[in-house]
């Protein structure tokens, strides 16, 4: 009889443990990372953005001031002046990968996969600022909005899981 | 830019994206549904954008190809929602808004 109840008590122990084990839990450090990540790219785009509208308003003015302010804003805009940030992107985007993969449970492939995405818009992005030198306004400002979105469903994600409930 | 009714590509998209997700919807419909919405706005945007000469061929495809990317990024985050199911469903809202900026209309549906 004991040796059940002993039986009993290590089955259920052992499944306790697995379900711990698969349940999403709360990484506070990944959320930060998270955070981090999405205000990366938002300042990146938003600083292309606000060249691109300061190129697009100034090209056409005859103004000496005016010409040096829009060659700055050429010089800052193009390609090779932004690798830092599409890099900085890249490696925090492998740092929250590599740390969700760590401790895997079952969100991380969900997680991953969304992040994955997210990478793969940024790469997109990248390859076209590459091709092109520089980028417009609006495609910096959509792709923007286009990223926050996919951050927006990460966070939702995170936060339910903070909160104590199992995301839907 | 073509005569689109977006409000009905809107809600064309989340009967797409409701058919191919199933009973899944009905658990993450109050929190996907206005995502989509969101993302039907900015196809919107992208689409105004273009035809008013704000951005270039290359920069349009990037953005709609994008789209599709984190569309399928924002549904595959439901715990609901698998991966494979999220890129079905991603595919199938693509198809009803590439329908309906081609046929200009913005009613077609599956």
């Amino acid at each position: 009889m004991k040796n059940k109840l002993l039986g009993s008590l290590v089955v259920c122990i052992c499944l306790s443990a697995m379900l711990m084990a698969c349940a999403p839990t709360y990484d506070n450090i990944a959320d930060q990372m998270l955070a981090d990540t999405q205000k990366q790219a938002d300042d990146g785009f938003l600083n292309l953005e606000t060249l691109g509208h300061t190129i697009e308003s100034l090209k056409h003015s005859s103004n000496p001031d005016d010409k040096n302010s829009l060659a700055e804003a050429e010089k800052q805009a193009v390609y090779s002046s932004n690798m830092g940030f599409y890099n900085k992107v890249e490696s925090s985007i492998i740092a929250l990968d590599t740390r969700i993969t760590s401790m895997p449970d079952a969100s991380t492939p969900k997680i991953t996969e969304a992040l994955s995405q997210i990478e793969t818009s940024v790469n997109n992005a990248r390859d076209l600022h590459a091709k092109q030198n520089t980028l417009s306004s609006d495609f910096s400002k959509l792709t923007r909005q286009q990223l926050d979105q996919q951050f927006k469903a990460l966070t939702v994600y995170e936060l339910t899981i903070k909160n104590g409930k199992t995301p839907k | 830019m073509p005569n689109i009714n977006w409000g009905q590509v809107g809600n064309d998209v989340k009967t797409a994206v409701s058919g191919v997700l199933g009973s899944s919807w009905n658990i993450v419909s109050s929190a996907a549904g206005p995502q989509i919405q969101a993302m039907i706005n900015i196809a919107q945007m992208i689409e105004q954008s273009y035809s008013q000469g704000n951005l270039t061929k290359d920069e349009y495809d990037t953005l709609r190809s994008n789209q599709k990317n984190a569309l399928e990024g924002v549904l595959s985050s439901y715990a609901a929602v698998g991966i494979v199911v999220a890129e079905q469903a991603a595919d199938a809202a693509w198809a009803v808004v590439s329908r309906a900026l081609q046929s200009g209309a913005g009613v077609a549906f599956i």
